[in-house]
Order: C-alpha cells, then structure tokens, then sequence
C-alpha cells in the first residue's frame, strides 16, 4: 500500500486531527519543492496561497471535522512561493472508536491542465482574430479603393495650384500610406506553408541586416553577433525576415531619441518539456533581438502578443506587429520569451527547433 | 473606346470605376457578383472584364474559369482586396486560371485606365 502511495503522481499528505503533517509522498516533494523533512511535524497552513477566504477553509474543515470528505480545487504556494492550483479530495480516517484519527489528502496539480487550457484559448483566440483581420482587410482596401477614387475624381475638377488640391494630395497619401500598411499586415499575417527550407539562420540574419539599415532611422545602430555559423534549421526565409523586421521596428520604437539594436544567433539547450518526453537534452537555435529602450511593465508583457493590443498612441501602430511575430514563431514550431523592465530595455528571445533535432523526429511543427 | 463590365459587390468601387471608365469615354455595365457577371457576358459580350475576386454566389476566381471556358478570348483584370490571404495570394491563382492581368486594390485611377488600353491595343491586333 505504502509503495503504491510513494508511486502515485498524486500528492497524497497525512496529518493528524489537528492538521499536522504526518506524511508525504515523493509526488508532493515534487510539486511543492518541500522536502519531506521539511514538512513532517508542520502545520498544512504552510502550503496557504492567501487566495482564498477564511470562510473557504472554515467550511472545509467543518465538513472534514464532522466526518465528511471534502472535495474541490484549491490554490495552494510552493516553498519557493509560486502558487499552484490543485484538486483535492480530503478524507477524514476514524478510529475504532469511530474518533477522527487522520486526515488523507489526495491532490492532483492543475498547473499543466491549466497550462494547456489557456494555450488552446490562445490559438482559439489568434485564429479568430487572424479571419477577422483578413476580412477587415478586404472591406479597408475597398473603402480606400473609395476614399482615392474620388479623390482623384475632385482633383480632376481643380486647379492643381490650389490649396484645395494640395489638401486632396494630403488626404490621397494618407490613403495610400493606409494601403501599403494593409497589404504588409497581410504579408506578415499570412502562412507560407510551402516555403519551408534548410538554412542556416545566420545568413537569413545577414539579409535582414540590410534592409533593417534600409528602413530603420538614421539615429539606429545594428549590431549583429552571430552565433555557430552551421546552426541550421527549418524555416521560412521571408517569414523569419518578416520576424526580425517587426522585432526591430519595435525596438526602435522604444527608443525615440535612437540607440543600438542586438541581434544575436546561437544555440542552446531547452528548458522545454520535450526534454522530460524525449529523455534526452534538446538543442535549438535561438534569435535574440535586444534594444536599450525604455522596457515594459507586467502588463504589458502579459498581453504582448494579442492582437491589436498597443501601447503606441493612435496612428503609431496597430498592434497586429507582435502577434504576427507570434504566429510566425508558432509556425516553427518554436517558442518565443520576452525579458523586460521600466527603464532597462527588452530582450525577445526566439528559439525554434535545428534540423538535426528534427531529423530525430522530436518536434512536429504547428500550424 | 470600349464596352466594359465591372464586377464587384461593393456597389460604391464598382461606382468609382464605372465614373473612371466613362470620363475616358467607355461605356459601362455592372454586375454585382459572379453569376450575374456571367449572364451579362452571355447575353451580350464585353469588350473587357474588370473583375473583383472576392464575392458571394460566385467568386471571381470561378468566374474566370467560366468566362474563359466559354469566351477564350475574353480579356479578364481581375482586382482583389486581399481576404484571409493578401490580394497576391489570390491575384496569382486569378492570373494562373486565365485573368491577363491582376492588381490588388486599391488602384489608382491611371493605372487601371492603362492597364485597359494595353489589353484592348492586344485585341486590336
């Protein structure tokens, strides 16, 4: 039986009537980070979150204390101070005298159910908003086709001296301005599916690197430091082009009065689960693109890369930029980390899988 | 000059080019959607086809097919707005299925007008 318990994946905890542990298994080790050792002889109060009421753990123990068995989910902390949401069912054990000897509680953690259940909402959510920017798209280039259409109908009727004239050019590059923008949302937006090839991301890096110098302000350094020349990888050249030109048009946007932009390549082993799956250690090429601007908060780091979310005033950027970076990356099958504070500047970190990791079939890509 | 349909669901585009076309002199009739383009090519042919590609009933790219199935000769701009795919997404297919050319929208007036004389001078040859 003991040995049954030490197996479970479940968190089992014993205590005694007064809520004292009496015994863990390894799984709580595990979740938890607490040794056994740690806890024996503690109260179960050192696993409060302070998420919940004091009224929630009144009624628990009511129920518990009166004979009955508890079942719900409840945010707990672990000993480094993260907070977990579990579902527990907690029983009570009586003795021969019918007295309450233990209490067992069996936990199953949601961390990774959770985990999954808001990833799946996320790509819901982008796929979403990936139709609706499609057909917003089309009924945009429809109206400007109107707005130029007739712009040019009354420029036809005017004196091209006139400051009547001229105030139509203005609204006609307006228009125009608003159609280039709509067809690069559409280029970033949409999947190559069959542009998919082998190479080698530095020199896909290397040709970003001018047309970067092309379009940045003249107040903008790049620097580039390249990683393993041979780190090489499945990719779509435009799309990860795309990628640096959208990551760096941020950066740049971050920083006003000018500055230096990194990029970097290289590899690195992943902190990923497949290395828990595959039983070995799984190495990746990674792109890092950093600015010295003026960083972000939580917030905005939280919502980065929804669609249409934006921190640039009215007419400085539509907030697709981020979320197509996020599609693209997704498309790779790679991931995509941001490290950021106020004042300090941003690091977004791509890392998307080498072929040879691919060639031993521990990734299928995502579409 | 020249007897030229336009197509497109969207009856305020279809209005700018209807006024582009006949202030240089061409004579205009619209349609609304594929099918109807279709049966107005049937009943009495146009000189030229400006097409939308995105429409309900029938799209463009099925309208291509159609005319061209039965009018080989048509001369087919198909124009396109970009969809769930960019304009150039659905302007190569356009091209590929038989439009002689394809432009995404928006379009300038000049542009249009020179793209027209160029496909009617071919048929003039």
């Amino acid at each position: 039986m003991l040995t049954a318990v030490e197996a479970l994946d479940e968190t089992v905890v014993i205590t005694d009537p007064t809520g004292i542990i009496e015994f863990v298994n390894p799984a709580f080790e595990t979740i938890t980070g607490y040794t056994r050792a740690e806890v024996l002889g503690q109260s179960t109060r050192i696993l409060k979150s302070g998420q919940h009421s004091a009224a929630f753990y009144q009624a628990l123990w009511s129920r518990i204390s009166s004979g009955k068995v508890w079942r719900g989910r409840m945010i707990n902390r672990k000993k480094d101070g993260t907070l977990y949401e579990e579902k527990a069912t907690i029983s009570p054990v009586l003795d021969e005298a019918g007295r309450i000897a233990n209490y067992v509680a069996v936990k199953f953690d949601l961390s990774r159910e959770i985990k999954l259940q808001n990833e799946l909402h996320h790509a819901q959510k982008m796929e979403a908003l990936g139709q609706m920017a499609g057909g917003i798209t089309h009924d945009f280039n429809n109206i400007l086709q109107i707005i130029l259409g007739h712009v040019h109908f009354v420029e036809d009727e005017l004196d091209p001296a006139s400051q009547e004239f001229a105030d139509l050019e203005k609204i006609r590059m307006a228009a125009e301005s608003a159609a280039e923008l709509t067809s690069r949302l559409m280029a970033f937006g949409r999947s190559q599916i069959n542009s998919f090839e082998q190479l080698q991301l530095n020199g896909v890096v290397e040709e970003s690197l001018g047309l970067l110098r092309r379009v940045l302000r003249e107040n903008m350094r790049v620097d580039f430091v390249p990683g393993e020349a041979m780190a090489e990888v499945i990719a779509d050249p435009n799309q990860l082009q795309q990628l640096i030109l959208n990551l760096a048009l941020n950066a740049q946007d971050a920083m006003p009065k000018g500055g230096r932009i990194e990029v970097s390549t290289g590899t690195i082993i992943a902190q990923s689960e497949e290395e828990t799956t595959t039983n070995r250690p799984v190495r990746r090429a990674f792109l890092r693109i950093r600015d010295e601007g003026i960083g972000m908060d939580r917030v905005t780091q939280e919502h980065l890369f929804d669609s249409f979310f934006t921190t640039k005033r009215i007419g400085g950027g539509t907030g697709l930029g981020l979320a197509t970076v996020y599609g693209i990356v997704q498309q790779h099958g790679g991931t995509i980390q941001v490290r950021s504070a106020l004042g300090e500047g941003t690091e977004f970190e791509i890392q998307i899988p080498l072929r040879e990791e691919e060639l031993h079939g521990t990734h299928s890509r995502g579409r | 000059m020249a007897r030229i349909l336009v197509v497109d669901d969207d009856q305020q585009v279809r209005e700018v080019f209807k006024r582009t076309l006949q202030s240089h002199g061409h004579q205009v009739v619209e349609a609304g959607d594929g099918r109807a383009a279709v049966a107005a090519y049937r009943e009495s042919p146009a000189d030229l086809v400006v097409l939308d590609i995105i429409m309900p009933e029938k799209d463009g790219l099925e309208t291509i097919l159609d005319l061209r199935r039965d009018f080989p000769d048509a001369k087919i701009i198909a124009i396109s707005g970009g969809g769930r795919a960019s304009a150039q997404g659905y302007l190569r297919p356009a091209k590929i299925l038989g439009a002689d050319l394809a432009f995404s929208k928006p379009l300038a007036p000049q542009e249009l007008l020179e793209a027209i004389d160029k496909l009617l001078k071919q048929r003039d040859h």
